[in-house]
């Protein structure tokens, strides 16, 4: 009778596999941290875009000469500033988001969305970025609100390039 | 090889238990994988359909409140001649069709292009308002209509050609990279007429829209709108 025959695997062994799965948990940390800083800026983009479309939509509905501005405070602790043309105000900043509003090409850092028939300036965006990407909210046309990545970013799959 | 003395027993997992835990883990592992992916597909649906109503829905808001100005005239003031408003005339067709009907149909009348124009300029300026009869300006001629899978909006006109739906300047209302536009119908109809103490045949007009548009990425992902308005300036016939 062979005095091995119930052998098991010994600590040894055990620990090589440990270590596999470490080493396969190291490579696949980062790419899922990857997709989370993606996510995190796509989503910060869409929200901006929703807030445009708002402010249009509210332009419109008030309908009175002065329509309706948006204003930008760039940097980390960024925010976009309504105001309505009955004065009334509301602001939007998310707080700990680790997405910066890096730039503002709108000139003297706001928009107005025009009462009559909702266009806006043409061809002008703000950037937004993490560590590793970077998205541009844009307007096209006095009319379409667009999001799209800058030539030199990584791209993410779901826009085009601007 | 044989021992001589088998004092204890070695213990451990035989292959069995090992694969048998390793099918278990796999079992939990696909489980896990599929609620995740099934929940970022769900995400990622929820997200396009948001911005498919949203985009719908704000191109809807512009051309409603833009067609409710149609037959605007600054000269309307007392003494005017109601039959003499410039800018009475809506007109619907399909692109790149005459028109269907003009000035008011007597059924309704459906395409997929409407053109109008307002006196825009009119107000607060009293000195633009301008007189009966006069033609309206260039960039009082507005429209609406679809192309190339986008709805578009008409900035400017030509006074030569006031109301083609090919003619003047138009932009994208929509954006065709983001909503791809299948369907845009605006039916026009006469709701009432009736004669005015001067005698003439005063008609009020309202217009159907309904568009339908799907995700550009996703061509499962559709939603269709309807709305109604009524135009406030009423057509003046002698």
């Amino acid at each position: 009778m062979p005095s091995h025959s119930n052998s098991g695997f010994t600590i040894i062994e055990l620990m090589i596999v440990i270590a596999v799965i470490a080493i396969l948990a190291v490579i696949a940390v980062p790419s899922f941290s990857d997709t989370l800083e993606r996510k995190r800026i796509q989503g910060i983009a869409e929200s901006v875009k929703a807030e445009f479309e708002y402010a249009r939509s509210e332009a419109i509905k008030q309908s009175c000469e002065d329509g309706t501005t948006l204003s930008f405070v760039a940097g980390a602790a960024w925010q976009i500033n309504l105001t309505r043309c009955d004065a009334t105000t509301k602001s939007y900043s998310p707080t700990s988001s680790g997405v910066t509003l890096s730039n503002i090409a709108f000139a003297g850092n706001d928009v107005t969305f025009n009462s009559r028939r909702g266009s806006v300036d043409e061809n002008q965006s703000i950037t937004f970025s993490t560590d590793n990407y970077n998205l541009q909210v844009r307007t096209i046309n006095n009319r379409v609100i667009d999001i799209c990545y800058p030539a030199a970013s990584r791209p993410i799959a779901t826009y085009g390039q601007c | 090889m044989m021992s001589p003395l088998n004092t204890y027993r070695e213990k451990g997992f035989t292959l069995i238990e090992l694969m048998i835990a390793i099918l278990i883990g796999f079992i939990v592992v696909a489980a896990v994988l599929t609620i995740y992916f099934s929940t970022v597909r769900g995400s990622s649906n929820t997200l396009k359909l948001t911005r498919l109503n949203q985009d719908l829905g704000v191109a809807m808001l512009i051309m409603t409140n833009d067609i409710r100005r149609a037959g605007y005239w600054g000269g309307a003031v007392t003494g005017a001649n109601l039959t003499q408003n410039p800018f009475t005339d809506v007109e619907v067709r399909n692109v790149g069709a005459a028109a269907l009907q003009t000035p008011v149909p007597t059924v309704p009348v459906t395409g997929n292009c409407i053109t109008y124009s307002y006196d825009a300029n009119a107000w607060p300026d009293a000195a633009y308002n301008i007189a009966n009869s006069a033609a309206p300006d260039a960039a009082e001629y507005f429209g609406f209509r679809l192309a190339n899978n986008a709805i578009q909006i008409k900035t400017q006109g030509t006074t030569s050609q006031a109301v083609a739906c090919d003619d003047g300047t138009w932009v994208n209302l929509t954006d065709p990279d983001e909503v791809t536009i299948t369907a845009v119908q605006f039916t026009l109809s006469a709701e009432y007429t009736a004669t005015n103490s001067s005698g003439n045949s005063v008609t009020a007009r309202s217009v159907n829209i309904t568009i339908t548009g799907q995700s550009e990425s996703d061509a499962s992902i559709v939603a269709s709108l309807s709305d109604s308005v009524k135009i406030r300036n009423n057509l003046v016939e002698p």
